[in-house]
């Protein structure tokens, strides 16, 4: 257990030191949320309606822009033959990175989503389900794109196709997270959706460090 | 005693070499050597278990191919990528392999000076020259201790004084019964080494 958070901790390290990447993961979240208004056209009532689904579409959008550290980085600068010639269990060292880089895309999008809530005018009683519905979905998005990133780098594809085979998987999520805020603003309870969160993050958490595992393995050759 | 017996390797539908055999004793060092694409990488990426193979390997008798995690255990694998991250210190980057391999916590000034790396050990990895990621990856022979070292082209990119530590630390470890395959191209001023070439090229 110790050695799994001392991995953590260097996992979360290593992140953090792409301060330039992650800036940019931020401005980019930004922008697209900046440019809302200016596609949507400025009326308030529209954009305030709309803003859960906004502000999930940029969250989105950045965790996929994100994936390219997952693993791709690690193949190719060899790190990943550490990783899988170590005695360490491999789905071991595999959830310890994705636990580190959901924690910090979804410490940035707490941080961005006040800024971000207010541009679009949403009603800030929603932020609670907003947090919530980023608590239980992001790590959703990041365990699914680790295993997309796992098999472009199994089958040495460019990573644009990690666009490709994550987008279904990405929709429930989607649904699921936005439907939880808007039967929040049409003031009904959101559990209902809240819990099929829970559920897709209950059936992916266990499954998807084993499945990376695999993939990470049947790519050598 | 480490051994390999018709040791058969294909990498995308192309056969990289077949039928291998060879022994290698406590204290013993194979060097491989071959043209360029006569398998000499897959073949101790096959040894390490990161690339599939036929054939019969054998650790002291036990069967290594149905226990892959002993093999990994036993053996270091040092490939030709040095897996420095450019954001971490020489000093970070030991920290992280040690975490990664999961083993106590090594004495780090003595780690550091087996490849004269203790001026740089606050460098970070973007800052280094080929010759010092190359060091800084050799490292790991010091941080682990695993009895059977796989090493690609170790030399690559080293100084003549680099060389000497890294054949210092080659002798070190034979001397107390380690073993090492190495592939490599260069000379290398090794005692009583076994030599097996690889067969063919760009077949």
């Amino acid at each position: 257990m110790k050695s799994f958070f001392a991995l953590l901790h260097h996992e979360i390290k290593l992140h953090l030191r792409q301060a330039s990447d992650s800036a940019a993961l931020l401005l980019f979240f930004i922008i697209v949320i900046v440019l809302m208004p200016f596609a949507l056209g400025p009326e308030p009532e529209i954009l305030r309606r709309l803003a859960p689904g906004l502000i999930w579409l940029a969250a989105l959008l950045m965790s996929l822009l994100s994936l390219d550290r997952l693993f791709v980085q690690d193949a190719r600068d060899g790190t990943l033959d550490i990783w899988l010639t170590t005695p360490t269990p491999l789905p071991l060292l595999v959830l310890a990175k994705i636990l580190a880089h959901s924690v910090l895309i979804l410490s940035a999008l707490t941080l961005m989503m006040f800024p971000a809530a207010l541009v679009l005018g949403m009603d800030a009683a929603l932020l609670p389900v907003l947090l919530l519905s980023f608590v239980l979905g992001v790590p959703c998005l990041v365990f699914l794109g680790g295993m997309a990133g796992a098999i472009t780098v199994a089958l040495q594809r460019n990573p644009a196709l990690l666009t490709l085979l994550l987008i279904p998987f990405y929709i429930p999520v989607l649904i699921f997270a936005v439907s939880a805020c808007d039967a929040a603003a049409a003031q009904t309870s959101p559990a209902s959706n809240l819990l099929l969160l829970g559920a897709i993050l209950a059936l992916v958490a266990p499954s998807a460090p084993f499945v990376i595992a695999a993939a990470l393995r049947s790519g050598q050759g | 005693m480490f051994e390999v017996h018709n040791l058969s390797c294909r990498r995308g539908g192309r056969l990289v070499f077949r039928t291998l055999s060879f022994g290698l004793g406590a204290g013993g060092f194979l060097l491989v050597n071959g043209a360029n694409g006569s398998g000499k990488s897959s073949l101790l990426r096959a040894l390490a278990g990161l690339a599939p193979c036929d054939g019969v390997m054998s650790w002291h008798g036990t069967n290594v191919t149905q226990d892959w995690m002993a093999q990994r255990e036993r053996s270091l694998y040092i490939g030709h990528l040095d897996a420095v991250k450019t954001t971490l210190t020489v000093r970070e980057h030991l920290d992280y392999w040690q975490a990664l391999r999961g083993t106590a916590k090594p004495d780090q000034p003595s780690t550091l000076e087996a490849f004269a790396l203790t001026r740089l050990a606050d460098r970070a990895g973007r800052s280094l020259s080929a010759g010092q990621k190359r060091r800084l990856s050799l490292t790991r022979l010091v941080l682990h201790d695993a009895p059977l070292w796989l090493l690609d082209e170790p030399t690559t990119a080293l100084d003549r004084d680099g060389q000497a530590l890294l054949f210092d630390r080659i002798a070190n470890h034979r001397a107390k019964g380690g073993m090492v395959i190495a592939a490599s191209h260069d000379e290398m001023p090794i005692k009583d080494a076994q030599i097996l070439t690889m067969p063919g090229g760009a077949r």
